[in-house]
């Protein structure tokens, strides 16, 4: 879970310190064309704030000034891209954007030092834009996905090629191990680590003997085969770099022979596992299937789908993405597939390994196994482990675990866990979340197919502000004394929400909320009155939600912090919707509402041909929009093929290590730009023929758009209960 | 709630290298006996479920290495377990001796709560062999059991199997008696004030 605050407090102040260099190479460098100056990209996409129109003539001073060598520089590239004078607007992106980058990023390199390259950024952006039409050069990799990365690989190598699917993936089955030391001197640490690795060589010397006997009994399991998959498919040449990005820190790694026989030393047996071929095993790690996404919406006696399975089946094995949350004793509470005492074997395997890192006073992140990656989130008592092949990368999975963390937290409340746990560490947990795993299905369903996860935003429903702003003042008089919240929502889209002056509402907790509609039916039918925790707001204790649909799709929900006030709310509810009937309002919200189902408008609406998709995130109010997903997205797999790009793009961009404020992808299925400024982060999706001059005018072009509808897209003016007193 | 899960249960092995905690534990799940011996690397672990007075409870049995190199899982380990095996072989004084620290170990790691009310249960194993090679007697070992606060004691065979699902019958049940519910509270409800004022970069 992102802080939003924190965040963009960073990327301010990056902002800052890189400004005045910047500018000035791009004023220097800036090519001339008819708009360029009064948009010039460098110094919008990386200047704090919006330019207030006001300034244009300044800017268009500068303009004037341009020297007439950069024209002859830059004249070969002119042609790309002519816009109209008229076109002016405060914060946009042109083509030549990927040409002055150089500049921006030679800023960066000299900060990170990750890429000696040569400090003479203008050969670099002349290299670059030979291989501008850049989708011809990757479409030939029929088989890969291009990141060409803005100026950050000027040359057009590709520095960064993450394959969602591709065959590279499995390049080495040696398990890279990041840990988290915690601040401990180096010398101690390496300290630790020997010790580690003379234990294990004994260990693996033991081991040898032991290997017949085990192989004839024939236990091996998923946690082993895992890990020691590729080296019998021979991918071992190829070379191993599966560190992960977000662990630049090459000390803590381990080697990967000391995990394997790590992972020797700790396995589970199965009672019924020991006529189970090997090479099925291998069978289901090139299966290709999607995550199957079983949830049934019955509450009462709910089952899941996959309770059947276990390790044993393929079709638990066949599961891209797992989740397991267990006690910090190493007791199941719960795994996403499959009945979790059935593999409690495993939750004992995942305790074993997290402890033994712990008696070093360490702790466990990842595990990165070929394909596989093993995340961990330690929050003591409990602990959430994530095993997937999803191409998610670490830190978005650690952000789900995080996510299934909060919906615990909210049925029960962080003091109470902890109470239990302190009074009995031995707690089977399961008793007391019991009937809630249907919104922790739900919840790993959700992170599947929604982005607002990804983005840490809520997804607004496109309304007309008027109508919002009319619904809001009849929510606003409606405050009563243990009135703390008032929302309206769609079971994905937030369309109000109403709250004290000092308590904004953090999208974390608004997802668990989201969460509470989708996982379950039951509140479409009548008035209900649960006890929520929302972690965010205060992990201590519960608040009570009133919940009702006061129509189709249209869900009223009122926070109380009194336990007692249910009558209350009950006549809030009443009276706002006498208040919205009466005003013809409630009908056009049911409209809205069910147009929004898809997303709300469609992304013809835009006027912007090739566009296939957007999202928008204003970081400023942490909402975001996006047009309905077309015809080409309406498979479950390319719906989710779509997401995985997003993330990836997400991902690349946020990198602790080397974060981008512009990236600019070539796909196989699509092409895509992402652009980040300390306001809002767009992420464009176009055809994948689409040239990257097309990209950067269409984007533009979609900002002015998005712009111009900002007002019934998001909401802005986030009105609290004071302003109605 | 939808149904009522089954009680899953933490049972800890312990004991001497070679006292046969595996064997007892394969001989229990699998009904399988290997005369071949193989050294416990860390730990094994092994699921089964039983029918403890009609009620149905999961087991999670958590087999450990006897061998003292193979000691480096961490405390943590230990932790919440709902039983304590302590096997011990009947023809070997040493792997007997060894017991007393083997229950401290546990004590000292698990850090149970009401550490003298912590269910353990004794195993002498290899009761199949012959009788002249026996080196502690029922009695001694009964004797100890009792000094320690009544542990239950079995004499087992893991290769005839005998006794081992008695043995294991009565670990359950210790175990489930150490399942207590805790007390569940309502926390006290929030007191909304301007001063614990929040704000989260706006949601909304």
């Amino acid at each position: 879970m992102k802080s939003p605050d924190s965040s963009s407090d960073s990327s301010n102040v990056k902002n800052t310190a890189l400004a005045p260099s910047q500018t000035g190479l791009a004023s220097l460098l800036s090519p001339v064309l008819p708009t360029s100056a009064s948009t010039s990209p460098i110094q919008s996409a990386t200047s704090p704030r919006l330019m207030p129109s006001k300034s244009r003539p300044t800017t268009a001073l500068v303009f004037d000034q341009r020297s007439d060598t950069q024209q002859v520089r830059h004249q070969r590239y002119n042609q790309q891209q002519h816009r109209h004078p008229s076109q002016q607007d405060t914060e946009s992106l042109s083509s030549d954007e990927f040409v002055l980058s150089p500049p921006s990023i030679a800023v960066k390199e000299s900060n990170l030092k990750e890429i000696n390259s040569s400090n003479q950024p203008v050969t670099h952006a002349l290299k670059g834009l030979a291989i501008t039409p850049s989708h011809m050069v990757h479409g030939e990799h029929s088989q890969q996905d291009g990141d060409s990365e803005s100026g950050d690989d000027a040359d057009g190598r590709l520095t960064d090629t993450d394959n969602e699917q591709g065959p590279e993936y499995d390049r080495t089955g040696i398990p890279i191990l990041a840990r988290q030391s915690q601040a401990r001197v180096a010398g101690s640490d390496r300290g630790a680590t020997t010790a580690t690795t003379t234990a294990l060589q004994s260990l693996r010397e033991i081991d040898e003997h032991d290997r017949e006997d085990r192989q004839s009994l024939g236990i091996e399991t998923r946690f082993r085969t895992a890990t020691t998959l590729t080296p019998d498919q021979d991918h071992s040449s190829e070379g191993g770099d599966s560190t992960t990005g977000s662990d630049p820190n090459p000390e803590s790694t381990l080697d990967a022979n000391q995990i394997q026989d790590k992972l020797k030393v700790l396995r589970p047996k199965h009672s019924n596992s020991n006529n189970r071929p090997k090479s099925h095993l291998q069978r289901t790690a090139s299966n290709k299937s999607y995550d199957s996404d079983d949830i049934s919406n019955n509450h009462g006696g709910y089952k899941k789908h996959s309770a059947n399975e276990d390790h044993t089946t393929t079709a638990w094995t066949s599961h891209r993405k797992h989740f397991f949350i267990l006690s910090s004793a190493g007791k199941p509470i719960y795994a996403r597939y499959g009945d979790e005492s059935r593999i409690s074997s495993y939750m004992g395997v995942i305790q074993a390994l997290i402890s033994f890192f712990a008696d070093n006073d360490d702790s466990l992140r990842c595990i990165n196994a070929g394909q596989h990656k093993f995340v961990f989130l330690l929050k003591s008592p409990l602990y959430l482990v994530c095993v997937s092949r999803s191409g998610e990368s670490e830190s978005q999975l650690r952000d789900q675990l995080g996510y299934l963390y909060s919906q615990i937290i909210s049925v029960l409340t962080h003091s109470q866990m902890t109470r239990i746990f302190e009074q009995r560490n031995n707690f089977d947990l399961r008793g007391l979340i019991g009937g809630t795993e249907i919104f922790l299905d739900s919840l790993g369903k959700l992170m599947n197919t929604y982005s607002g996860f990804m983005l840490g935003a809520i997804q607004c429903l496109t309304i007309p502000r008027e109508l919002r702003d009319r619904v809001g003042v009849v929510l606003g008089r409606a405050k009563c004394k243990p009135l703390l919240y008032a929302i309206l929502l769609t079971p994905t889209q937030l369309i109000t929400l109403l709250r004290p002056r000092t308590h904004s509402m953090h999208p974390s907790d608004l997802h668990l909320i989201f969460n509470l509609l989708s996982g379950s039916t039951t509140f479409e039918s009548s008035e209900s009155w649960t006890p929520i925790c929302l972690p965010k707001f205060n992990n201590k204790s519960f608040l009570h939600a009133y919940i009702c649909y006061i129509a189709k799709r249209v869900c009223m929900l009122l926070i109380s912090p009194d336990k007692d006030s249910f009558f209350e709310m009950s006549n809030v509810k009443q009276k706002v919707v006498r208040e919205l009937e009466a005003g013809g309002m409630l009908a056009s919200l049911e409209s809205f509402a069910a147009a929004g189902t898809r997303g709300g408008f469609a992304v013809g609406d835009t006027g912007i041909p090739g566009l296939r998709h957007f999202l928008y995130k204003s970081r400023t109010n942490v909402q975001y929009t996006m047009p309905e997903l077309s015809d080409l997205y309406t498979s479950l797999s390319s719906k989710k093929r779509l997401l995985r790009q997003y993330q990836h793009m997400n991902e690349r961009m946020h990198r602790k290590s080397r974060p981008l404020k512009l990236f600019f992808h070539v796909g196989e299925h699509e092409t895509m730009l992402g652009w980040i400024t300390p306001n809002f982060e767009l992420y464009a999706v176009f055809g994948p023929l689409v040239s990257k001059s097309a990209v950067v005018l269409m984007s533009n072009k979609l900002l002015k758009w998005i712009r111009r509808q900002e007002d019934n897209l998001l909401i802005l003016n986030s009105p609290s209960f004071e302003k109605f007193r | 709630m939808a149904s009522r899960k089954k009680v899953l249960l933490k049972v800890i092995i312990l004991g001497e290298s070679g006292v046969g905690k595996t064997s007892l534990m394969n001989q229990y799940v699998n009904k399988k006996f290997s005369n071949q011996y193989k050294a416990t690397i860390g730990a094994d672990f092994l699921t089964k479920e039983v029918l403890v007075d009609d009620r149905l409870v999961t087991m999670q049995i958590w087999d450990t290495a006897g061998q003292e190199r193979f000691q480096s899982l961490g405390v943590a380990f230990y932790r919440g377990a709902d039983c304590c095996v302590l096997v011990y072989d009947v023809n070997n004084a040493k792997s007997f001796e060894t017991l007393e620290s083997w229950r401290d170990e546990f004590l000292i790691q698990a850090s149970p709560r009401g550490p003298e009310n912590f269910p353990f249960v004794v195993i002498g194993n290899k009761i199949d062999m012959e009788e002249s090679k026996r080196m502690i007697s029922q009695k001694r070992a009964m004797a100890w059991c009792q000094s320690k606060g009544n542990i239950p004691y079995f004499e087992t065979s893991a290769k005839e199997a005998i006794n081992v699902e008695q043995a294991f019958q009565t670990i359950a049940k210790n175990a489930l008696q150490q399942e207590v519910e805790v007390e569940i509270d309502f926390p006290d409800p929030i007191k909304i004030d301007s001063d614990t004022s929040k704000d989260f970069g706006c949601a909304c």
